[in-house]
């Protein structure tokens, strides 16, 4: 053995992950665990905001009302686990704005936003500043929307981003700008989200604006209509499902046109970089080794799924597995069974490999896509267990 | 998620979440409160635990993300109260049983060693370093997980092994 790979042996030994805590610790935190999951769920049998919305709906605004009725940024960012943003938000420099649009059967409330250079517990090690935007999703009926550990959590999902007037939204929005979310829905039936994404000050010159657009989880077109010559994106009325804007009033001042152009250019330079190419054999030679392992893997139990190709030639697939985590995707058909020939196309998604005493574990997810003599496209995940030599 | 599941998941990440607790901290008890604070978090998300597809590393970044905001802390108990070996807190289980007591005790005395010089590294490469060799993440794990770029995951554990080495080799301490 050289002496590279028995110095990373030892390493291997010396941390390897060998230490139990205790049973007791381990029972500690079920306690404790249940006693706040206990705490969560009852507390949502209590209406106590029903009556007093009622009376006070009748005399105040809906503006003021939105603002009475829900949690503040702070608290919002409080309940997410994350001081650090609570902290942010109740700074100088955050920006409250607590305005409310009705739209498509929800209300909708942005409540504000800060942006700035690690100003969340969860910014890592991440040096960029960042844009945080707080919202709360109500029913418009009054309705509770569905608690995240309910079925129907999920099934209507909002897409939520700002946007830049004069830049074409589905080129450039939260997706683009290593953004995510955090949701959760308060006891009484309110949905909240924290949206974030990279800071968005540095386009203040330019018109800063968030769109939400309702059953629909990324940039969908049908929602607005973008005008060339101004820029400027109107909610389409067909549009079905909630699409509304709210103006980001932030500080011009914190414009930095250079910056922002700079962030574009390489943004583009990434959407127009060439995909790397494979030979036709390296790709043929892909393709064997995964029907292979596909033969020898077993399907996960439920991720069978009957596709349907969208007018474009895309088929969406989507598998969930409590076990083996989430997985989707979109595919062209086209890419998918390029000819006649082939009725079988395995795709390898992810490759993870760990340790299990002194031998090192591979798991590779495969996705097989199958189509009958009638056109009909099924999907299936396959998981294949094998070991490293 | 349910509260069932949690316990799943506790069967089934426990060891190297309490492991890598336990490097990171340097002492049972600090890994005990470290630990503890980690489930209790992520329960306070089991939404976000829900739609992760990889809980070991969201378990992982969230204990990392809590030590690095107590730091303070651990750091002020750690010299209140000087670290017990680790060896002495951990269960034998590397050591195979083929071996003899002798070698036994030169496997514990070069772990102990090597521990002792992970210590005195850098934070941010003792983290990387125990993400990868006591959580067992790969490096695009690591990277996610720190908000990093791959490439800087892979320069910090390089220069921690080499780090290491050096710290190990000045203390004329042989590791074969």
């Amino acid at each position: 053995m050289k002496y590279s790979e028995q110095y990373e042996q030892l390493l291997k030994q010396a941390f390897s992950p060998d230490a139990m805590p205790d049973e007791k610790l381990n029972d500690k935190i079920r306690e404790l665990s249940r006693e706040d999951y206990v705490m969560k769920r009852t507390s949502k049998k209590k209406a106590v905001f029903i009556p007093l919305v009622a009376i006070l709906a009748l005399l105040m605004s809906m503006g003021v009302f939105a603002a009475w009725n829900l949690l503040k940024s702070e608290k919002v960012a409080e309940e997410i686990g994350d001081d650090a943003l609570a902290r942010a938000f109740e700074s100088d420099d955050a920006i409250p704005i607590n305005e409310t649009k009705v739209d498509g059967g929800y209300k909708v409330t942005l409540l504000g936003l800060v942006s700035g250079k690690g100003i969340s517990d969860f910014s890592g090690e991440e040096l960029k500043a960042r844009t945080y935007a707080v919202l709360a999703i109500e029913n418009e009926d009054g309705s509770p929307m569905p608690d995240t550990l309910d079925d129907e959590y999920g099934k209507v999902s909002f897409f939520i981003s700002p946007l830049v007037k004069g830049i074409k939204p589905w080129q450039f929005n939260i997706y683009y700008m290593e953004g995510g979310y955090k949701e959760f829905v308060k006891e009484d039936g309110i949905l909240y989200r924290v949206i974030e994404c990279d800071s968005i000050e540095m386009f203040a010159d330019r018109g800063l604006e968030l769109c939400v657009i309702g059953n629909s989880s990324v940039y969908n077109i049908d929602a607005f209509a973008y005008n060339e010559q101004t820029g400027e994106i109107t909610p389409n009325e067909d549009y079905e499902g909630i699409n509304v804007v709210f103006d980001l009033p932030i500080d011009e001042k914190k414009a930095d046109p250079e910056a922002a152009e700079r962030y574009l250019q390489e943004l583009y330079a990434e959407q127009e970089a060439p995909v790397e190419e494979i030979s036709e054999e390296e790709f043929a030679k892909e393709q064997e080794e995964a029907d292979r392992l596909a033969e020898q893997g077993k399907e996960i139990p439920g991720s069978l799924k009957e596709l349907k190709a969208d007018e474009k030639g895309y088929v969406y697939y989507e598998m969930e597995s409590e076990e083996y985590g989430t997985w989707n995707g979109e595919y062209r058909l086209e890419d998918l069974f390029p000819d006649e020939s082939k009725n079988v196309r395995n795709e390898v998604c992810s490759i993870s490999e760990g340790q299990v005493g002194n031998e090192t574990r591979r798991q590779t997810m495969i996705i097989q896509f199958r189509r009958d003599e009638q056109g009909k496209i099924t999907a299936r995940t396959i998981i294949v267990e094998s070991m490293v030599e | 998620m349910n509260l069932k599941e949690l316990d799943r998941l506790i069967e089934l990440y426990e060891k190297y979440i309490y492991s890598f607790c336990l490097n990171l901290t340097g002492q049972k008890a600090e890994a005990d409160d470290l630990y503890q604070e980690t489930f209790l978090k992520a329960v306070e998300h089991l939404e976000k635990i829900n739609r992760e597809s990889n809980p070991k590393a969201y378990f992982i970044a969230v204990a990392a993300g809590i030590y690095r905001n107590n730091r303070k802390k651990y750091a002020i108990r750690y010299r209140i109260a000087p670290m017990e070996p680790l060896s002495e807190q951990i269960p034998e289980t590397v050591a195979s049983k083929e071996q003899s007591p002798e070698e036994q005790m030169i496997v514990r005395e070069r772990k102990e060693e090597i521990k002792k010089a992970a210590l005195r590294l850098p934070e941010k490469l003792r983290v990387v370093l125990y993400m990868y060799y006591t959580a067992q993440m790969t490096v695009d794990e690591i990277a996610g997980a720190l908000k990093i770029p791959k490439g800087t995951v892979k320069s910090r554990l390089h220069k921690a092994r080499n780090s290491m080495k050096q710290i190990l080799e000045d203390g004329n301490y042989e590791i074969f």
